[in-house]
Parts: C-alpha cells; sequence; structure tokens
C-alpha cells in the first residue's frame, strides 16, 4: 500500500472515531454501556498530529477540504466499480489499474480519496 | 445475534499476553491480514483506547474501533485466566476480551448494537466466572448461546 495512503486512512480511521463519538446517539450508547471517554482535548490534538505530521501537505491539504466538504469519510472504501462514499459507479477504466492502493485516487464524482477493498 | 458472529477460530482461550498493546497483537495474528493492515487495525484500536479505556471493570474490555481496511464485522473473544494489565476503570486485571472491528459503514449498523449486547452479555458472564473453567472453544459458544438464549433484550 501506498506509504501517504496507509497514513490517510489511519487519520480517517481516527476522525471517523472522533465524529463518530460527537453524534449523540453513539456517544450515548457508549456511555450506557459503561465506556467514559475521558481524553482531554490536547491528547487528541497529539494523537492527530502525530499522523498529519508525516502526510504531504498538499495530500493533507485536499484531505482537510474533503473532509470539511463532507464532516466524515475523507477517504472511502471502493469495490472494483463502486465508491461507498458516494455510492456512484467508478469509470470503467478504474478496473484496469494495477495495485491501486499503491496510488492516491481520487472518486471522480465526490473527491474522496479512495482506498480499494479487497 | 451475537453467535452469529463467533467463529470457532476467532476464540483464544488461553490469552498468554499481559499487557493491552501485546494482547491486541496476539488477537490479530489470529487474523489472515497482511502485516500491514493489521498494523493498520491494531493503530486504530489504540487511538480508541486513548479517547477512553475500554476496559469497563470486572474483568471485562471490550476494545472496539472501525478501520477501512475492514470489509465486514468481526468479532474476536479472548480468555486471560492470569489476567491482563488493561488500565481498566476500576484497575483490576481483564480475563475476557471481546474485540469488535468493523467498517466504517455496516449494514444496519450492526456494529453498535453488537456492542451493547456484548456488554450485557458480559456482564451476565461475570456474574460466576464459570467462562474461566470452561475447556474448549465449543463449550464457550454452547455457553454463550445459553445466555444469550435466556437474556431479555435489555437493550
Amino acid at each position: 500500500m501506498n506509504k501517504q495512503l496507509a497514513l490517510l486512512v489511519q487519520l480517517s480511521d481516527l476522525d471517523t472515531q472522533l465524529s463518530e463519538m460527537d453524534m449523540g446517539r453513539v456517544k450515548l450508547k457508549e456511555e450506557e454501556i459503561g465506556f467514559k471517554l475521558h481524553a482531554k482535548e490536547k491528547e487528541i490534538e497529539n494523537l492527530k498530529n502525530d499522523i498529519r505530521k508525516k502526510i504531504d501537505p498538499v495530500i493533507l491539504a485536499e484531505y482537510d477540504k474533503i473532509l470539511k466538504r463532507y464532516k466524515f469519510r475523507a477517504v472511502s472504501q471502493a469495490s472494483e466499480d463502486v465508491c461507498y462514499g458516494c455510492f456512484t459507479k467508478l469509470p470503467t477504466e478504474f478496473i484496469s489499474i494495477e495495485n491501486k492502493n499503491e496510488k492516491i485516487i481520487h472518486c471522480p464524482n465526490c473527491r474522496r480519496i479512495l482506498y480499494w477493498i479487497e | 445475534m451475537i453467535t452469529r458472529f463467533i467463529r470457532n477460530e476467532h476464540i483464544i482461550m488461553n490469552l498468554k499476553s499481559k499487557t493491552k498493546e501485546k494482547l491486541f497483537k496476539e488477537i490479530l495474528d489470529k487474523t489472515d491480514f497482511s502485516d500491514e493492515k493489521k498494523n493498520l487495525i491494531f493503530c486504530s484500536l489504540k487511538q480508541r483506547e486513548v479517547l477512553g479505556t475500554t476496559g469497563i471493570g470486572k474483568g471485562i474490555a471490550i476494545p472496539h474501533s472501525r478501520s477501512l481496511i475492514l470489509e465486514e464485522l468481526k468479532l474476536f473473544i479472548g480468555i486471560s485466566k492470569k489476567g491482563i494489565e488493561y488500565e481498566a476503570m476500576d484497575g483490576k486485571p481483564v480475563h475476557i476480551v471481546f474485540l469488535i472491528i468493523a467498517p466504517p459503514l455496516d449494514e444496519a449498523n450492526q456494529y453498535l448494537i453488537l456492542l451493547g449486547k456484548i456488554a450485557a452479555l458480559s456482564k451476565e458472564l461475570t456474574k460466576n466466572k464459570n467462562y474461566l473453567k470452561v475447556g474448549s472453544t465449543g463449550e464457550f459458544i454452547e455457553m454463550i448461546k445459553s445466555i444469550e438464549e435466556n437474556m431479555e433484550d435489555i437493550l
């Protein structure tokens, strides 16, 4: 896997967790089960920055722009021909690309960065 | 619902790990993911622990996270007779672990529902700690089945 894509996956997983914890329903369920979210703002910031500082600034700026637009899932899973971010069929020429996860590829429709699940 | 996600090969009856990080690695080693993918899932689980421990006390831990790496929700169960140093809420060692990993999008939000069901089940399990006496994964699955059948739908 492309090293930058691996870092973007890591960052996206963290952002997904954080956005879910901000969602009332998820937060309520976690608290109901007995999980206490005690991380301080600074700890979360450090966690994010540890990953962000390793990402190419141009790619990171693209990631932030997509995240700002959609609020979550700036990196989206994709199957052979569908982007799971916008559920749009991907162009047929994408199918023939070899080692897709070795590259940073955007969905032509929603611009999300794609991670292909095999 | 829980038994639907249990796979015999995803149960470790005698965990060797003594710490949280080693535990995650020991469980992920049971999967057939590449080392790169294992590492990304490991990072995701570790990130979740920074936000707040998933050791909910009474010897139970339910580490859980979402990762883009996953195609479908997976549940792993581990038992440690000696106990694992987990930084649990009550400070006590963890003896039973339910590890849940799911993709960012999952069918009918099974992740959250399963999380709730497992929390309820694990509380039942720890009432008598019989799970520490079980000899095989088959026996353990039967024990979970019977608790689940008798459990009221408290969620």
